[in-house]
């Protein structure tokens, strides 16, 4: 069990496990994050261990900017402190995060964080160490589950020889990696918590800021030099061809060296990938001919490795984004062909498989909403009720209503936008808009584009699809879900209606998305509302919640059926399957969950009840 | 051993992630080195998925690279085709042959296969192919939710299956809620009669 405090065991840890067993043997004193695949899992983790291990806060915070400043505050009472988030979430915290370390962390402050490449759950393939660069404060980047666990228990004590945020960088890749871990022990004592009251520090006034400006490049300065003494900068020199790769992208090649049975090739493999270790660098490109960078995304090492290059006159080939792409994660035969053709070298294996059929052997699987997801429903009556509308709409299971046949999803560029997009559409298009925004992202940045749609007056519909939890990341508990931050029943929901209407908006609704004639009038006397914002909550749960029940399936009266097609190719639940031979829809029973909306989108009354068996 | 790969394909749902978290569990417990790779995330809302599981004393990337898989567990037909260029010529596949049809069908965007059309695709790069309904099997035993252990009991009967049935079956009681195990460890028990 991950809070076995058993030096020596080897248990399975996913990446994500793995940070949070780092934290622990670090003593960490305060955790918290906002979700967000691939990150989800390390908080997910400390949530389900908190109340067992007795030794940390925790808290699941409404986004990563108060989630990042509870983990400063954490560090600034002298508490090591963790947060966790996806890589665009650090865009919501960065204004906390490049401010603060001007004044420097006290205790050990960790940012784990996790990027995309290739973008698997997404909206960009942003490069975080660019945020390390922005920020001047160092990147750590692990090559297993195992280095992941050891680095985030060394990140603590990095953080505090520079007072600087550590940041812990996993991809999709290897945050959802599992692989063996041995443990190390537990420490029994946290650290006292203190807060020791430092203005210069710990309020960056413009006159502070500039004061500590120059303290701050100092503090880099020094860094970059501990960084060539770290173990984690792992430098074998040996033949002319050197390659220089980032964490998980050192087992690519290490692979591919393996592979080939090549044993004369110099590899640094950097464990800390920003700053980078200069002085190794220097050494490694004084001492090889040709050098191939490996690092997925963007060239940061390449283009630092080429001026090292340049301000010392070596002459050194230095590959990387001109052999390998900046775009998508790597894999051991995009690395392989880069070494073989750099070397270059024919190969001796291939990494070329049976080709695939053709396309029309395989139909496209897309995820899909879930058998039964009110979110369908929604989607349904707001086309039923303006097919014409403007569907702004943002993220979360939601976004999937974007697909056919529900095509009810126009836009979606980052958290909050729904609205802030939505509330301005309206100002200047003539068609109705209607914006949904989800429960978990309407209190992570949907609430200010509220405000200012009603103070500016926009006659945006807002639809909160409220199905009582965090979905798409893997339900965590909100505000308005009635649970706290370990899943405990809360008395007092944080419910969007009320607060709409404490704000005065005139038109507030909740209603039952799965009543879909309902529904669709609802939607129709919003739309013809003209005097502000509407709000309308759309409330039924998410069928993946815990101690969801199921209901009995539905049936087909197959006399009443006229095999129009509608329930399958207009509503398109999962569960209802299109019989070509008898023209009718087959209900699945393993995924119907008898939710019952399907009835209303018939038109002819052919969808019924279930009976129970 | 140095190294065996195991592909393991499905659609998101259908218990792959508990599967190779039982291979592992067992890998680990044999003093193996292990990597999983695995998809969570937007996928696993009925989307295909895919876990990477690589077992022995050298082990390096969460990826099984292409054409170096050992075996193949596709617990969904179309499923195995879109992973195929990933295992070895003549490597093992255990395949379950009940479709789940996606909504790109339904929706009368794209068809569906046949079972035949599958096996053929299949052959073309191995002639190791067991295959049954095990989801049926599932259903009869555990309920559908018992896929992966029909799954697991017919892996543990391929020629070049690193471990034994009792290996796997002790990580399933390692791995699964007390009240589970025994169905669990009887619809592993029905995988394991499936014949060639
Ligand atoms: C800044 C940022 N943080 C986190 C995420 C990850 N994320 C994607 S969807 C989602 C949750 C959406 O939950 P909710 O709004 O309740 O909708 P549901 O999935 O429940 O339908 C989160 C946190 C993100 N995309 N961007
Ligand atoms: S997880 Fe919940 S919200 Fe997401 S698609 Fe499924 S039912 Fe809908």
């Amino acid at each position: 069990m991950l809070l076995d405090n058993k030096p020596g065991l080897v248990e399975l840890l996913m990446g994500n496990q793995a940070v949070v067993r780092g934290a622990l043997e670090a003593g960490v004193g305060v955790a918290c994050t906002y979700p967000g695949t691939p990150a989800s899992e390390i908080g997910d983790t400390f949530a389900k261990y908190s109340i067992a291990a007795n030794s940390y806060y925790w808290e699941y915070a409404t986004n990563e900017k108060v989630a990042f400043e509870t983990a400063l505050a954490g560090s600034w009472s002298n508490l090591r402190s963790i947060v966790s988030m996806k890589h665009v979430g650090i865009n919501v915290a960065a204004d906390a995060l490049l401010s603060m370390t001007y004044g420097g962390s006290v205790a050990g402050l960790v940012l784990a964080v996790g990027d995309d490449p290739s973008c698997f759950s997404s909206q960009n393939e942003q490069d975080s160490r660019n945020y390390a660069r922005f920020g001047m404060f160092p990147c750590m980047e692990p090559s297993s589950p195992q280095e992941t666990k050891d680095m985030v228990k060394d990140a603590f004590a990095l953080s505090e020889s520079f007072r600087l945020p550590v940041m812990i960088r996993q991809t999709t890749r290897s945050a959802h990696c599992s692989g063996n871990v041995e443990y190390g022990p537990i420490p029994e004592q946290r650290n006292e918590v203190v807060f020791t009251k430092d203005k210069l520090h710990k309020a960056v006034l413009p006159s502070h800021a500039y004061q500590l400006h120059p303290d701050l490049i100092a503090r880099f300065q020094s860094l970059r030099d501990f960084i060539c003494d770290s173990p984690w900068t792992r430098m074998s020199l040996k033949g002319p061809f050197g390659i220089i790769a980032n964490g998980l992208t050192g087992n690519y090649v290490k692979e591919s060296l393996h592979y080939e049975n090549l044993e004369d090739i110099s590899f640094l493999h950097l464990g800390i990938t920003y700053p980078l270790p200069e002085k190794s660098l220097l050494t490694f490109i004084q001492h090889c001919d040709t050098v191939l960078v490996v690092e997925e995304l963007d060239p940061i090492t390449e283009e630092t490795l080429k001026r090292i290059a340049f301000d010392n006159n070596v002459q050194v080939k230095i590959h990387g984004k001109d052999v390998l792409p900046s775009t998508y994660e790597f894999n051991t035969r995009i690395i392989h062909d880069a070494i073989m053709n750099t070397l270059p070298k024919t190969p001796t294996i291939s990494f070329k498989g049976e080709s695939l059929p053709e396309a029309s052997k395989m139909p496209p699987r897309f995820p899909v909403l879930c058998p039964g997801c009110p979110h369908r429903s929604t989607f349904y009556a707001i086309r039923k009720a303006d097919p014409k509308g403007i569907y702004p709409s943002d993220i979360g299971c939601y976004t999937l209503g974007i697909q056919p046949p529900l095509n009810a999803v126009d836009t979606c560029v980052c958290m909050g936008a729904s609205i802030g997009v939505g509330s301005a559409l309206a100002h200047f298009n003539k068609e109705n808009v209607f914006a949904t925004i989800g429960d978990s992202t309407f209190f992570h940045t949907g609430l200010p584009a509220l405000v200012n749609a009603l103070w500016n007056k926009s006659n945006v519909n807002i639809i909160l699809v409220d199905n009582s939890i965090t979905a798409m990341t893997g339900q965590q508990p909100n505000p308005s879900c009635g649970l706290n931050s370990v899943f405990e029943k809360i008395e007092t929901p944080i419910y969007p209606e009320k607060i709409a209407e404490a704000m005065g908006v005139q038109f507030i609704r909740v209603i039952n998305p799965l009543k879909i004639k309902e529904s669709i009038e609802v939607f129709k006397e919003a739309a013809a509302f003209k005097d502000g914002p509407s709000f309308i909550v759309s409330r039924a749960p998410c069928c993946m919640l815990k101690g969801f029940q199921k209901k009995t399936p539905v049936s087909i009266d197959t006399k009443a059926c006229i095999g129009c097609k509608i329930c399958t190719s207009k509503f398109s639940c999962p569960a209802l399957i299109w019989d070509e031979t008898t023209k009718h829809p087959i209900v699945d029973h393993d995924l119907c969950n008898g939710c019952e909306a399907c009835i209303e989108v018939c038109p002819s009354g052919a969808i019924v009840e279930g009976k129970e068996q | 051993m140095k190294e065996f790969n195991i592909v393991m394909c499905g659609v998101g749902g259908q218990g792959t992630v508990l599967a190779s978290k039982i291979i592992a569990q067992t890998a680990i417990r044999k003093s193996m080195n292990t990597r999983v790779g695995e998809t969570h995330g937007m996928s696993q809302r009925g989307g295909t998925v895919i876990s990477h599981v690589r077992i022995g004393s050298e082990v390096y990337g969460a990826l099984i690279p292409e054409a170096q898989g050992d075996c193949m567990l596709a617990f969904e037909p179309v499923e195995s085709l879109r992973y195929m260029n990933y295992i070895r010529k003549g490597a093992y596949i255990v395949l379950n042959e009940h479709p789940i049809v996606p909504t790109s069908v339904n929706a009368g965007m794209a068809t569906y296969p046949s079972f035949e059309e599958v096996k053929k695709e299949l052959q073309r790069a191995t002639d190791n192919i067991i295959h049954t309904d095990a989801s049926k099997i599932a259903t009869e035993t555990g309920g559908i939710i018992s896929l992966n252990m029909v799954i697991l009991g017919m892996f543990s009967q391929i020629p070049t299956c690193p471990f034994s049935a009792e290996d796997l079956k002790q990580s399933i009681e390692e791995l699964v809620k007390p009240k589970f195990v025994e169905l669990n460890l009887a619809a592993f028990d029905k995988g394991t009669t499936v014949l060639h």
